[in-house]
């Protein structure tokens, strides 16, 4: 095995479960490790967030065992990608990039709004919440990628604007 | 009205408690991390009960506070916006208003909350501090 030596930038990898028992820890885990690598108490809190609403998708989602969760932080760019990978069925993929593509449409605030009112009707338990969530609190891009039945979402933060949003 | 009678909901993760109850306000206080798997058969009858007493008592206001809410799932924010729901499509005079009071210091409250006044900016205030 060979282990990498990166100094300019913070990088974790966690494969998991998954199971919904494990996501407040990976949560917990990631913020701490965020705030130490960012130095930024916001950028932590909103980006293990969006972990957490990725993980629980990837729970509702999966097909099997196996979640693997990364974060690499670009810090001469001053961009964090976190990723999400498991295997789902093509049915659910669908869905999922059919969400991410709704979302993506309108500004992030219109379409959080729409989704909160759409999310009110549902009978499901589910929320389909989580993409408008991520990128409305955070200015974030989300994108998917799906090689058979293995999907991994990406989300690419700008941390230079959280930090300067109010 | 001195009381709703409806008992705190506490698991280990997370409290709702009945802080204040007057006729022109109940307080509730979230405590902990709200990120059940399915809150809606968890918390949503608990929101209910609630909504159902302050109707029958013709309580003016609910005020909810999540200084103390570390973390809430957007399940368990679905579940608040239904409750706000359910308050808005009654006929106007049964309605009550929500103040919900969130703070800056935990991130993802700010943002995450401040639209929810625009699904009934009559009935829905926001104060962050």
């Amino acid at each position: 095995m060979k282990l990498q030596k990166s100094l300019n930038s913070g990088f974790v990898e966690l494969i998991f479960g998954p199971r919904w028992t494990y996501i407040a820890a990976v949560r917990n885990f990631l913020q701490k490790f965020l705030f130490v690598t960012l130095e930024d108490v916001k950028s932590a809190d909103l980006i293990s967030m969006a972990a957490s609403e990725l993980l629980e998708n990837a729970i509702k989602y999966a097909s099997e065992e196996g979640t693997k969760i990364s974060v690499k932080h670009f810090k001469e760019d001053d961009t964090l990608d976190l990723a999400v990978e498991n295997y789902s069925f093509s049915d659910n993929i669908k869905i999922l990039k059919e969400e991410i593509e709704k979302v993506n449409i309108g500004s992030p605030e219109e379409m959080y709004l729409f989704k909160m009112q759409e999310a009110a009707l549902r009978t499901d338990g589910g929320s389909q919440l989580g993409f408008a969530r991520i990128r409305y609190e955070t200015c974030a891009n989300i994108k998917l990628d799906a090689t058979s039945d293995l999907v991994k979402i990406v989300v690419s933060f700008d941390l230079t604007k959280i930090r300067g949003r109010k | 009205m001195t009381t709703l009678d409806i008992k705190n909901f506490i698991t280990d993760k997370v409290k709702i408690e009945f802080i204040e109850e007057t006729i022109e306000k109940v307080k509730l206080d979230f405590i902990g991390e709200l990120d059940f798997e399915n809150p809606e058969s968890v918390v949503f009858p608990f929101f209910n009960e609630i909504h159902n007493k302050v109707i029958s008592n013709k309580v003016k206001c609910v005020e909810v506070d999540f200084t103390k809410l570390e973390f809430l799932n957007s399940s368990g924010l679905k579940t608040l916006i239904k409750w706000i729901k359910t308050d808005i499509t009654l006929p106007e005079d049964n309605r009550y208003k929500f103040k919900i009071i969130a703070t800056s210091k935990i991130h993802w409250q700010e943002n995450a909350l401040k639209v929810l006044p625009m699904l009934s900016p009559l009935l829905i205030e926001i104060k962050i501090i």
